[in-house]
């Protein structure tokens, strides 16, 4: 008899290796994002952009287990470049339908931890399908429900379907058993069993992308899901719901729970039956749920794990010897791209002295000549925030700053988007901003940059690491010691060199900071579905009558 | 439709014209090789050392902006001093020890500097067009005329594009009026034809315009967007250039613009439809594997409008970019993956055009004799006059190979760029990265001295399927 049938014979059955799925799996591969210089492809859009809109005025209901929940009381979405268009609305759960969520979740554990992990992964697979065939109408969704222009909100149905495709590979990878040792007689293996209910609070920014990795990364490692959307985009909750629905996973693993963050979330955060938070959105709402998931209450089991990720105030350093090219492109980019409302937003420029000047004149100009409007319209490169709140907060911001420091551009653009009712804040740039300043140390989440000037590269490198956060950084420059000593000292958790600071891509660019932008390791990265399992050895002693089988 | 016997002809009076030319150019070799001192060594040891080059390059491309001697200093210990580098003690100059602010390093510095100057003026011929008018008569009384190109930083506001702009009318103002009176020697054989072709109509000036310096939002997602944004720019330089009775070639720069650009060409010369004369002209580039579909239709929607016009085949200048571009976002490469397929691409697209005079006048982009010859080869074959047709080369590049084509009586005119050395540096680069690649023409032939007869090869065998034209003629 052989090794392998012996091993066979001990092991739970569970445990069988050489799923079918990972030996006929390409390795993994990033989706291309659309082409949009293709014409076929902006009338694709085009289209779908018409589909979602004659879909508006639905009405999403809360999904616990299929089944749907009407609850009495709504949110309405809408569109940020066009309030009084409404995308839908959305039932509103409150802590009754929570309840039964959990239990559902908790109940459902016990057998979808039961599935081979090889199908649960053909369940990511098979959404992973899906929303490459919905792909327009998904970023269609996005343009309207988040704001997005068109190229960001293809990246992120692109980047969610990287999460399916890679989180399936790496449950495959992480399924194998590990032999440990190599002691005669005895069998130790190394293996990994989910902890069970999974609360998801994903954030309105990446409204699929964000979701869609947090929920995946949750299922395929064996544990159920109540997730829990944005208020904001939980239409795209709603939608990534049924793509769930329609990819076969047992019903009763995924709960979808839209409702407000205050009310719902914190009760999902303080049930004892909750054994994994995952979260991504601001410091303030991250610390005040690692603390609550902090304390343990009567019929508690498990400690719950929590992974937050939650902000940045990221900086572009501008070397005396940068590529003003690109380093003026770069930082435009990283700035207002999505209007500034990305945790990897690059918030501040900190340029050497040396090329200050004329750093900062192109810059204002650039930033000038950029378009501003509906997120729905292509030529649209600045589009609206995401709402009312965080357009005042935005505005408050904007009035710091005359205050902190020399306004060179103040919330530029055109008269005529007023009469939309659109949630616009144009560009801001100011300059003079002293780096201990509340503009050069709070996240703002908007399209204000503040430039700060430093006299040297070592204090650059001192300005830069010098707020709470530590998630994004850049580095423009065409010196090689700099480089080196940049990647030595610039501790941030995703650092980008002679390119713009956001667009991280799965894989490629393993996505999460530390000190107060996060906890937990990085999203599209190798570490992270461990943070959702419970590693466990079994020693079996082999020996019998002085007899073991050749290990 | 041209028979293999066509072709067959045309393959023999390649090889004959490449033949007299390698003769006639015999031991002469570009001035970008023969460079006794400095960037003779430069040249040297890039060829032989990859990671010579890339520390060498993008030391070279840096320099200009650095504002300081310790600077400079500073970055050439930094590229060529560090430990993993076994580069020559010749380029270290001793310098590994010494600190960057020292006055020895700093003389070391500053003597570097004026290399690079050096180098930079081959390929640049000025700051600015009354500087370069000087290159520009002296190059036009040896037989060989210019499109000028503006060099400088890439558009990223509005205000910039402005600027490109004026600066466009500028050059076009200043050089029609230098123009006028510059002599074509008699004793020139090319100058002949250069007569019969002002005489015919052709330009004395001529200009290249980047369509994406003029218009800071361009981006194909907004395809009538930056159509119409380039066009309120375009409509002034234009305007200019008609009063001065200048010609106006459009650049081609990456992939992702090349709709637009064709777009733009065929409005303006669509808006131009009252004049007689040759006025615009856009480049192709073969290495693209759309340009025989895209040539195709020009030449379709031309012979509807029966509007003279030219093109300027090139070759690319791009590869590198567009492939690794299009393999990080996971794209199907736009350029073709061997260099002899589009050398090929480049002679099926010389035959096509050739073929298509009076109506298209094409200019030939390469400093590669094989496919001069069978350009030359192809004119003759199809009736084409040595003044219906140009050999374009860039200024400071295969000087002996234009020298050579003026005596025979082409047509030979210079791409000349203008401009600031720190925008130039790019331009700059890429010219050093094209001469030192082990396909480059030039190196094979001047450097690893590859025999005539591989040089003269056809791209592809002639029996493959790609030697035959697949455009009807």
């Amino acid at each position: 008899m052989t090794r392998v049938d012996l091993l066979d014979m001990l092991l739970p059955p569970f445990l069988h290796k050489e799923s079918l799925a990972m030996r006929e799996l390409k390795p993994f591969q990033n989706e291309p994002m659309t082409d949009f210089s293709k014409p076929l492809n902006q009338n694709l859009m085009r289209e779908a952009i018409d589909v979602v809109r004659s879909r508006f005025g639905r009405e999403y209901l809360v999904d616990i287990g299929g089944r749907k929940i009407a609850t009495g009381r709504w949110i309405d979405s809408l569109n940020p470049s066009l309030p009084s268009e409404k995308i839908g609305r959305v039932a509103v759960a409150g802590t009754g339908e929570a309840q039964q969520a959990v239990a559902a979740a908790s109940r459902a554990f016990e057998s979808w931890r039961e599935v081979p992990p090889s199908e649960r992964a053909e369940f990511l697979l098979r959404a992973a399908e899906m929303v490459r065939k919905r792909r327009f109408e998904l970023a269609a969704l996005i343009v309207l429900e988040a704001g997005k222009q068109w190229r960001e909100a293809d990246a992120d149905v692109a980047e969610a379907i990287d999460f399916l495709e890679y989180y399936a590979r790496e449950m495959l990878r992480l399924a194998e058993p590990r032999r440990m040792g190599n002691a005669p007689g005895e069998v130790n293996l190394y293996f990994y069993e989910p902890r069970g209910v999974a609360v998801v609070i994903s954030p309105w920014n990446f409204p699929l992308a964000i979701a869609a990795g947090m929920t995946s990364a949750a299922l395929v490692t064996g544990n159920t899901v109540v997730f829990k959307p944005a208020e904001q985009t939980s239409v795209m909750g709603a939608y990534l719901t049924e793509i769930y629905r329609e990819s076969g996973i047992p019903k009763e693993a995924f709960h979808y729970l839209p409702g407000i963050g205050e009310e719902v979330g914190a009760y999902l955060v303080e049930h004892p039956s909750v054994d994994v938070i995952v979260f991504t959105g601001s410091k303030e709402v991250g610390l005040q749920i690692i603390e609550k998931a902090a304390m343990t209450r009567p019929g508690q089991k498990n400690i719950k794990r929590v992974v937050a990720e939650m902000g940045g105030k990221n900086a572009i350093i501008v070397d005396s010897d940068a590529d003003l090219d690109e380093a003026v492109l770069g930082t435009v980019r990283s700035a207002f791209g999505y209007q500034g409302q990305k945790c990897s937003a690059c918030s501040r420029a900190i340029v050497l002295e040396d090329c200050y000047n004329i750093f900062v004149e192109r810059l204002v100009e650039a930033v000038k000549s950029l378009t501003v409007g509906p997120a729905d319209d292509p030529k649209t490169v600045v589009g609206p925030l995401i709402d009312e709140s965080a357009l005042r907060k935005v505005r408050s911001y904007i009035g710091l700053a005359e205050q902190e420091g020399t306004v060179l551009l103040k919330d530029h653009r055109p008269a005529e988007l007023e009469k939309s009712g659109g949630y616009y804040a144009g560009p801001t740039i100011v300059a003079e901003v002293k780096p201990d300043s509340r503009l050069a140390q709070e996240e703002i989440f908007g399209p204000v940059l503040s430039v700060i000037q430093a006299k040297n590269f070592a204090e650059a490198l001192e300005i830069a690491v010098s707020t709470e956060y530590a998630l994004t950084g850049g580095l423009f420059s065409r010196s090689p010691a700099h480089i080196e000593e940049a990647q030595k000292r610039f501790r941030v958790g995703n650092l980008y060199i002679n390119r713009p600071i956001t667009g991280a891509l799965v894989e490629r660019q393993p996505f999460g900071g530390f000190k107060m932008s996060g906890v937990g390791s990085k999203a599209g990265g190798p570490d992270y579905l461990l943070q959702f399992m419970e590693p466990r050895t079994v020693t079996e002693n082999t020996m019998r009558r002085g007899f073991a089988p050749q290990a | 439709m041209l028979s293999a016997r066509d072709l067959q002809q045309i393959e023999l009076k390649t090889q004959e014209i490449g033949r007299m030319i390698f003769a006639r150019i015999a031991d002469q070799k570009p001035a970008i090789f023969r460079e006794s001192w400095w960037s003779g060594r430069v040249m040297d040891w890039s060829m032989r050392s990859e990671q010579f080059k890339v520390e060498m390059f993008r030391f070279v491309d840096v320099l200009p902006c650095l504002r300081s001697s310790a600077e400079v200093a500073r970055h050439l210990q930094e590229y060529l001093c560090r430990s993993q580098g076994d580069f020559p003690g010749f380029f270290q100059w001793g310098l590994r020890n010494l600190p960057s602010a020292s006055l020895p390093a700093k003389v070391i510095a500053r003597l570097m500097e004026s290399n690079v100057r050096k180098l930079a003026r081959r390929f640049i011929v000025g700051s600015n067009a009354a500087e370069a008018a000087l290159s520009l008569k002296k190059n036009w009384k040896k037989g060989i005329t210019f499109t000028a190109d503006l060099l400088g930083e890439a558009t990223v506001s509005e205000k910039e594009a402005e600027a490109y702009q004026q600066r466009y009318a500028d050059l076009l103002r200043y050089t029609a009026l230098k123009v006028q009176n510059w002599p074509l020697p008699a004793e020139c054989p090319s100058c002949l034809s250069w007569k019969k072709a002002f005489e015919s109509g052709e330009s004395r000036v001529n200009v290249s315009v980047k369509l994406s310096a003029l218009y800071s939002q361009f981006d194909p997602i907004d395809f009538n967007g930056s159509l119409e944004g380039v066009l309120k720019r375009l409509h002034p330089i234009l305007k200019v250039a008609h009063e001065t009775g200048a010609f106006i070639n459009l650049d081609m720069e990456q992939y992702e613009w090349k709709d637009l650009a064709l777009a733009i060409f065929r409005r303006i010369e669509e808006e131009g439809s009252s004049r007689e004369k040759r006025c615009y002209g856009i480049a192709i580039q073969s290495y693209l594997k759309e340009s025989e579909r895209d040539v195709g239709e020009l030449l379709a929607w031309a012979e509807k409008f029966q509007r003279p016009f030219a093109i300027r085949l090139v070759k690319g200048a791009y590869w590198d970019y567009e492939l690794i571009s299009s393999r990080q976002q996971g794209w199907p490469s736009p350029v073709w993956e061997h260099k002899r397929e589009t050398d090929a691409c480049f002679e099926r697209l010389t035959r096509l055009l050739l073929s298509r005079y009076p109506l298209v006048r094409t200019a030939i982009g390469s400093h590669n004799v094989r496919s001069i010859a069978h350009a030359t080869a192809t004119a003759e074959f199809l009736g084409v006059p040595k003044e219906g047709f140009e050999l374009q080369m860039l200024y400071g590049m295969a000087e002996p190979i234009k020298k050579t084509l003026v005596e025979m009586g082409y047509l030979v005119r210079d791409y000349t760029p203008i401009g600031e050395l720190i925008p130039g540096m790019g331009y700059l680069v890429r010219r050093l990265l094209e001469n030192t690649s082990n396909e480059s023409f030039l190196r094979q032939r001047f450097v690893e001295h590859l025999d005539v007869e591989k040089l003269l090869q056809s791209p592809l065998p002639s029996g493959s399927r790609q030697s035959h034209d697949r455009v009807a003629l």
